[in-house]
């Protein structure tokens, strides 16, 4: 990818999840490759700063102050980047120096301890720590002193180093290093990916990956001339300030819009009245584009699918149907109010509320509640663990009962299309509608609705009930803690709202059409966010400059 | 050393013992020989202050003439001889300890010296490993030192909180900060009777003494106090570890802690002589008692769930405006049934007027159950229930050994105590509410933030604003980038 097409899809870049981190490594990367500051012609180069370093470190070793470092081996013909004509290649051992330093813990009892977790993945920064008497350490651990980098060597991929200003003790599994560079310049090389890449390739271990001393000390540095070290490490801080300053924003925009669609769903989910209900439609319908920008977006729409349906305002009422209450009359069913919750909100005019067990048979398929014994080669036991996310029933791992158990079951029902079964215990609600053949018996722990196809839509029965309105009365009944439980006495008198016939027939198909869109737009929201992913991804790996 | 440092070694140390098996032999073993270096060392204490104080102890066996190797030197009995000193001598001596001729705190230390040893047990089967556990703690636990003395009951307690990550005794400490805001908020005065029918390691009784003792003016009034908190424990570890407990906070002869089972006795036997003004207490959730023990309890309540039996014996001490703080699982707020029965009893006889509802972990890692206080007086019937949802603290998500819960978590609480208003946290249910709900008391929290949902109008603005924000915060890094990468070289 060049500059160019990167600049055009930085929005996308930037807006795409985890597109920060990418932005924030992609910085770092241009900063150890020389593009991000000009050279100074005033300057001399690295080189020479090198070979300060050098002698200094050959004095100290004289000295016996230090001990004698490992040998930098000799470049090799292939070097990681081109970097600018007065930045030089060197290893890691040229210009940094390893301090094990192991001492007993006892004796720096009130000292810092710093150790892995105490280091934040990628950035540098360091997390809050204690002190060794109080991560109550007893193992030897090193000693490190202010201005030394702490690097562990212990899945390097985590990228975990920071630079301190005090002293201290670190695990045995971290380096204090000590640098003739600019500290922090070592810093943010360490933390790109040409020195992550460098470690991680280096590492052949498999159940514990680590870097030794040996493949560390070798590892290539690109040096830039000391004053630019400096320049590139403000440059970098300049640039990670509007990064954080951009993930809070962002972060805050985020959470509103979250809350924002929670609060637009819950108003329309709670209006009671028709005024209440038009207004919170008004405000979902104005803020459509806010409302529908995410996949996790998708359930809301549904909801508000469902609910819009049962209320009667998916399709228009028609005068021409015969009205609920005629329906009933004809069929001779008495619409008693006899229901324990009280009614739930207006409906329209050629409506019903009606119980359950007015409109449907209700049945406990297995009263006794014993779970049958497991045979072999028996018939299907289909409980609530049977049905998978696509809500079919996943007749494989279900429990396998015996023929007598069949013939008990069959006596008591007969299974038929448009029937459905609905989670009364542990699981609650989530209807499933029941698939042919029919050779298989349901567990104690559902319900079985049978719908009279003569009063209602089975289609209707059973889009009510995986809707909005039962989510709420579930919510209600089953408690924070307990067992959840939603009994067949309950779901006898459960108040159903029921349209005319024929209405029901008009809501069921635009439901249809509405959840097929939803799908629809749930998959290309998703589709969308993963290209904005991979393309964050790849910037950093082919971003040619 | 640090302290838990030094228990780990110790543990450490019996771990290569062939007689030592497990966490619960390993803290027994422990509790004795912590038990008997206090006690010798607070007799040493008691005879040179009191020249009546007559010691229990035959001479020969004090802690300090074969324990402490560096009085002894090369003397210091190890490996055989250390062995048949303690199983041979030390033990069988102790619980046939002659006490007629005692009189006095003495006839009682020694009483109490007595019923320790015949209950403990020397597991130990090596001399050796046995005198390197002597040293350790010889080394770190020292409590003559009068500077350290002091913060010895907190040194303790430490040792307490450590067997809570050492399995299964943990069931018999409740963390510090609960018992605290507990008997803080029960508020004993001095001439008060305090119970806990289950005191475990006696975090509550420990609390409510140093609570009574800030208030004791005179040795008199300390004396009293020292008499007037009672326990009871069933199990013999932690009754041992409670009686030391008491002991490092300073209560000599802790006879009032007994090594027994409340729910023995039935219901009806306990008279106006055994009511007392308060109860704080953490009873057994989920222990099974054994067979027969509920039939001491009216049929309405007879269950095999020790912490509904507790709750029903705890109305039952209270005396006519007595106080009780005791620590309930959440299943006792929801459970039907008998369950149901107690709690209308409780909300009848009872002013339940708070409960403090406490997130999971508190009694971690023992149990992840979540757990509630109830604050109740006896007397009034209650009329409106308070409910406090003790949130963690900022940025925890559960409390682990790290980060136990500290009582400072409690100074909202204790605020909001005197002056209650509905919060975040807190809100109040009537009691017709409760009744007409089948007295469940596990209400939800209908103030919590994510139950609310703010007026999507308001929202929708600091939306728009965030919007607006972010775009440009995204512009400013985008040419800040540019600025930087296309210095006229591309």
């Amino acid at each position: 990818m060049d500059f160019k097409t990167f600049l055009e899809n930085f929005d996308a870049i930037a807006e795409a999840p985890g597109g920060i981190p990418k932005l924030r490594s992609l910085i770092l990367e241009m900063a150890v490759r020389g593009k991000l500051v000009p050279s100074n012609p005033e300057e001399r180069e690295a080189k020479f700063d090198i070979d300060d370093i050098r002698n200094r470190v050959k004095e100290l070793e004289k000295e016996g102050r230090i001990r004698k470092q490992q040998k930098a081996l000799p470049l090799s013909e292939e070097l990681p980047y081109r970097i600018p004509i007065k930045w030089n290649w060197v290893r890691f051992v040229d210009v940094a120096s390893i301090e094990s330093n192991l001492v007993k813990p006892d004796d720096f009892s009130h000292y810092p301890h710093i150790a892995p977790n105490h280091i934040e993945k990628d950035t540098g920064k360091l997390l809050q720590y204690q002190t060794v008497f109080a991560d109550e350490v007893t193992s030897p651990k090193h000693r490190f002193f202010p201005g030394q980098l702490i690097y562990s060597k212990i899945r390097p991929n985590l990228n975990k180093v920071v630079l301190v200003d005090f002293e201290g003790l670190c695990s045995a599994d971290m380096y204090p290093i000590s640098t003739g560079l600019y500290p922090r310049y070592l810093l943010l090389y360490m933390l790109s990916q040409t020195f992550l890449i460098q470690v991680t390739s280096s590492d052949n271990r498999l159940a514990m990956p680590k870097v030794n001393q040996d493949q560390l000390s070798q590892i290539l540095i690109a040096v830039p001339p000391l004053a630019e070290q400096k320049r590139i490490v403000e440059k970098v801080d300049e640039l990670m300030a509007l990064c954080d300053r951009y993930e809070a924003a962002k972060q805050t925009r985020d959470n509103l819009r979250q809350k924002l669609r929670g609060s637009a769903i819950a108003s329309l989910m709670n209006a009671e009245t028709d005024e209440e209900l038009d207004d919170a439609w008004a405000f979902v319908r104005d803020n459509w584009h806010n409302l529908s920008q995410q996949p996790e977006d998708a359930d809301g729409l549904r909801k508000t699918v469902l609910q819009l349906a049962v209320r009667g305002k998916l399709v228009s009422q028609c005068s021409e149907d015969e009205s609920a209450s005629e329906l009933l009359n004809r069929l001779g069913i008495k619409p008693l109010n006899s229901s324990s919750e009280k009614l739930l909100f207006a409906l329209p005019k050629t409506w019903q509320w009606l119980d359950t067990e007015l409109i449907a048979d209700v049945i406990d398929p297995h009263p006794s509640h014993r779970t049958p014994p497991e045979v072999r080669d028996g018939v299907p036991y289909i409980g609530m663990g049977d049905i998978n996310k696509q809500l079919e029933i996943n007749f494989n791992d279900a429990r396998k009962v015996s023929k007598e158990v069949f013939k008990e079951h069959t006596e008591r029902y007969a299974l038929k299309l448009g029937d459905f079964i609905f989670g009364k215990i542990g699981t609650l609600g989530q209807p499933v509608k029941l698939t042919e053949p029919f050779n298989y018996t349901l567990s104690a722990n559902v319900v079985l609705i049978q719908p009279h196809t003569k009063v209602v839509h089975s289609d209707y029965l059973y889009l009510y009930m995986t809707g909005p309105v039962m989510d709420k009365i579930l919510s209600s009944s089953s408690r924070v803690t307990t067992h959840a439980a939603f009994g067949i006495k309950r779901m006898r008198k459960l108040p159903v709202p029921l349209p005319p016939l024929a209405e029901q027939k008009r809501i069921v198909a635009k439901v249809d059409e509405l959840m097929k869109l939803c799908d629809q737009l749930e998959a290309s929201l998703r589709e969308s966010q993963q290209r904005a992913e991979s393309l964050a991804a790849s910037v950093i790996s082919h971003l040619t400059i | 050393m640090s302290l838990s440092a030094t228990i780990k070694s110790i543990q450490d140390i019996m771990r290569k013992d062939v007689g030592v098996d497990g966490d619960a032999q390993r803290i027994g073993q422990l509790g004795w020989m912590v038990f008997y270096k206090i006690f010798s060392d607070q007799d040493a204490e008691l005879e040179l202050n009191d020249d009546n104080y007559n010691s229990p102890l035959p001479l020969d066996l004090r802690w300090d003439e074969w324990a402490d190797s560096k009085k002894l030197g090369k003397n210091a009995p190890t490996g055989e001889d250390l062995l048949q000193l303690v199983d041979g001598q030390l033990f069988p001596t102790l619980k046939e300890l002659a006490v007629d001729d005692l009189e006095g705190i003495a006839l009682e230390r020694a009483k109490l010296l007595r019923s320790v040893f015949q209950d403990a047990y020397n597991y130990m089967k090596s001399g050796t490993l046995l005198r390197q556990v002597v040293d350790k703690i010889n080394e770190s636990i020292d409590f003559n030192q009068s500077q350290t003395r002091h913060v010895f009951g907190d040194i303790y307690e430490q040792i307490l909180k450590n067997l809570q990550s050492a399995g299964n005794a943990g069931e018999f400490y409740t963390p510090r900060a609960v018992t605290q805001f507990a008997v803080d908020m029960v508020n004993p005065q001095l001439g008060e009777k305090v119970f806990d029918p289950a005191c475990g390691t006696g975090g509550f009784l420990t609390c409510a003494y140093e609570h009574l003792k800030k208030q004791a003016h005179s040795p008199e009034q300390l004396e009293r106090v020292k008499r007037s908190i009672l326990g009871v424990e069933k199990k013999q570890l932690p009754h041992l570890l409670c009686v030391t407990n008491m002991m490092v906070h300073g209560i000599e002869v802790p006879t009032t802690v007994l090594h027994d089972n409340t729910l023995r006795k039935p219901l009806r036997d306990y008279g106006l002589d055994d009511q007392v003004d308060i109860v704080v207490t953490n009873p057994p959730f989920g222990g099974m008692e054994e067979d027969g023990i509920e039939r001491g309890f009216p049929s309405e309540f007879q269950t095999r769930e020790t912490a509904d039996l507790f709750l029903v014996l705890v109305m039952e001490l209270l005396k006519d405006g007595g106080r009780a703080a005791i620590v309930l699982p959440d299943g006792t707020l929801f459970g039907e049934g008998i369950k149901t029965r107690i709690k209308q009893k409780l909300l009848r006889d009872c002013n339940l007027h708070t409960i403090v509802r406490l997130p999971n972990g508190v009694f971690s890692p023992y149990t992840s159950i979540r757990t509630n206080v109830l604050f109740f007086t006896k007397g009034t019937p209650t009329t409106e229930v308070w409910y406090y949802e003790h949130p963690y603290p900022p940025g925890a998500k559960s409390y682990n050994k790290t980060k136990p819960m500290r009582i400072e978590e409690f100074d909202v609480e204790k605020a909001w105590w005197e002056n209650r208003e509905e919060t975040q946290y807190a809100w109040k249910v009537s009691v017709e509410t409760i009744a007409s709900n089948g007295y469940n008391l596990d209400i939800k929290n209908p103030n919590a933030p994510e139950n609310i949902h703010e007026d999507p109008i308001a929202l929708l603005k600091q939306y728009q604003e965030a919007v607006i924000k972010a775009e440009n915060d995204r512009q400013a890094l985008k040419n800040s980038l540019v600025a930087a990468l296309e210095r006229g070289e591309i």
